[in-house]
């Protein structure tokens, strides 16, 4: 006989190797039968389309009375999941966690809020911000995050320079912005920092004056 | 961890996708949902209802309202109050566990023929008239079979017969009126009473000894000497008794009174204020599911107790709390070890010295990080680890 814990998160693993028809799977990822992998394609009709995205899973002890803990492993461009650590800002992850919500459930909830960002309650400001500047430039942003990180589509496009990524496009921003203020001789990577920082993007762009950006610059 | 992954590849889970899906056999694979808790993914034991209508495993539920004061399902404010045994769908859940094995391996046997048919059938109404006359002919040739449907029967009839009587006994009770401390059921003159007393009777004193030789005593069947009741009897009688223990609010209580009331119920009494509150609160869970269970389900007091001690001793094994909390043994039982390492350390950080010869394992372990012995930390690590 074992635990009780052990034996339910048995059951959702095998109902996920069961389920054929939805894109979730779980894998092991170590030992240990409360350390898993989530997978699952991007949701069609969002920037995330064909990209592939892993979810990094710890099932805590008093499972399945307190949430899972998840956080992407694939780096992902979304308000509500963080640039940088991949920590997702979803209710049922924290408060509104039900114990007859399941993994794979949880899943396809990660999934779709992918499909539906929710900038005013962000986990990364600075995205959230992209977001409600301008769509399309953070659309843009997110595709191509998709498409470096997820194997998303267009990577064919990229072949001339694989391994090489377009820091401008990676921070969402124009190339001609970025290239007017190296050209003051500024090091590029500091220029994507500081406009990306600024949010000089989309209507933001004619609402920041040079001499402000050229003084972070400086800073 | 090892015994975990090794339990998890051995283990045999029972699941509704053992059925065929519905297009080849409709609504088994629902049944057979329909009969487990969601919250634990098992056949219902116990199982209990709340006020919305939602149902679930009596301990799954009461755990939970530990946690959250909702129904997992709908979302809607519950308490234990709301609590209502759910005695048909044991009556059904009982019924299944028989017939499961049974009817999965007909639905196999009727998808394999299917399959073995040219012309598979595709519509629902095909697939009965295929259906019908391979059951009649399973029942009236195979006598085992038959002897199955006949015990469904008769074990149903009994259980209806013991489940009557507690509910007529509840219909007497009029005067009862709930506790609005514990939400007991009290009768209506000793109200005032029950809540002076603290919605509990007194007892006795208290003791310090070891939590496993504690643990021990409790299963060797040796009553501390302040138990005057005979344990045997009172167990018994427990069991009979029906009554389910009161909700305790352990933030107004202090640790010894925490502590007599495990004692009371031979439960053992070492720990710190936290593990203690978490063996009260997990026993009251545990003894009122096991009441919310028709009478010849029931578990014994002593089942009740090892499975305690199992959720114990599954709790202690991850968190950091069991590690620090056994600080001076584990520093009296690795003491040349640790010396060993001060020595090793000793040259680099004269400075270091005193903090790292009395200091937790833990911090000593990332002070011990430059140095050479790292491999003895590992050892020792996982030694207690495993205890």
């Amino acid at each position: 006989m074992s635990d009780a814990r052990l034996r339910r998160v048995n059951k959702e693993i095998a109902d996920c190797k069961n389920d054929k028809a939805s894109s979730v799977t779980i894998d092991l990822i170590d030992n240990s039968p409360f350390h898993l992998k989530g997978s699952f394609t991007g949701p069609e009709g969002t920037p995330y389309e064909g990209g592939h995205f892993e979810v990094d899973i710890v099932i805590p002890e008093s499972y399945p009375f307190q949430p899972v803990k998840m956080k992407f492993i694939t780096k992902v461009y979304h308000p509500n999941v963080s640039s940088a650590s991949g920590a997702i800002c979803l209710d049922i992850l924290k408060d509104a966690w039900s114990p007859v919500l399941t993994l794979k459930s949880t899943l396809i909830s990660l999934q779709s809020l992918l499909c539906s960002p929710e900038p005013n309650d962000p986990q990364d400001a600075e995205v959230a911000k992209h977001y409600m500047t301008s769509k399309t430039s953070f659309e843009e942003t997110a595709r191509y995050w998709t498409m470096i990180y997820a194997g998303g589509p267009g990577k064919e496009g990229l072949k001339g320079s694989p391994g090489l990524r377009d820091e401008v496009a990676m921070a969402g921003l124009e190339k001609a912005h970025v290239d007017k203020f190296e050209a003051l001789g500024f090091d590029r990577s500091k220029v994507i920092d500081v406009l990306r920082r600024l949010n000089y993007r989309g209507a933001n762009v004619p609402k920041i004056n040079d001499d402000r950006i050229v003084e972070e610059l400086l800073k | 961890m090892n015994g975990a992954i090794d339990s998890l590849l051995t283990l045999e889970v029972q699941d509704p996708t053992d059925f065929p899906p519905s297009s080849e056999t409709p609504g088994l694979r629902e049944l057979d949902d329909a009969l487990r808790c969601s919250i634990c993914g098992e056949l219902y034991s116990a199982p209990v209802s709340l006020s919305c209508g939602h149902t679930f495993c009596s301990l799954c539920l009461r755990d939970n309202l530990s946690h959250k004061q909702e129904c997992p399902t709908c979302r809607q404010a519950a308490s234990e109050s709301q609590i209502r045994k759910n005695i048909m769908m044991e009556d059904a859940v009982k019924a299944w566990n028989c017939a499961r094995p049974l009817v999965l391996r007909w639905s196999k046997e009727e998808v394999s023929r299917k399959s073995r048919s040219s012309t598979p059938p595709r519509s629902s109404s095909a697939i009965f008239a295929h259906r019908s006359p391979k059951k009649k002919r399973k029942i009236s040739h195979e006598d085992s079979d038959s002897d199955v449907v006949e015990l469904v029967g008769s074990q149903l009839q009994k259980s209806r017969m013991n489940s009557n009587k507690p509910a007529s006994a509840t219909m007497q009770s009029k005067d009862l009126v709930d506790c609005p401390l514990c939400q007991k059921k009290v009768p209506m003159k000793s109200i005032n009473q029950h809540i002076d007393a603290q919605c509990r009777s007194p007892t006795s004193s208290t003791s310090k000894g070891k939590q496993k030789s504690d643990w021990q005593k409790v299963f060797n069947g040796e009553s501390s000497t302040s138990n005057r009741s005979k344990g045997k009897e009172k167990a018994r009688a427990e069991l009979e008794d029906a009554e389910p223990l009161p909700k305790v609010s352990y933030s107004v209580l202090s640790e010894k009174r925490i502590r007599e009331m495990l004692r009371d119920h031979n439960l053992p009494t070492t720990g710190d204020k936290e593990t203690l509150i978490f063996r009260h609160s997990r026993w009251v869970n545990l003894y009122n599911a096991n009441l919310d269970g028709s009478p010849e389900l029931r578990k014994s007091l002593e089942r009740l107790r090892q499975e305690l001690k199992k959720i114990e001793n599954s709790r202690s094994n991850g968190t950091k709390s069991q590690i620090v909390s056994d600080v001076n043994a584990y520093q009296k039982a690795n003491k040349t070890a640790f010396e060993t390492l001060v020595e090793a350390a000793r040259p680099k950080n004269t400075s270091n010295k005193t903090r790292s010869t009395s200091v937790a394992p833990n911090s000593s372990e990332t002070e011990k990080s430059s140095s050479p012995p790292v491999v003895e930390v590992v050892e020792v690590l996982t030694v207690s680890a495993g205890e």
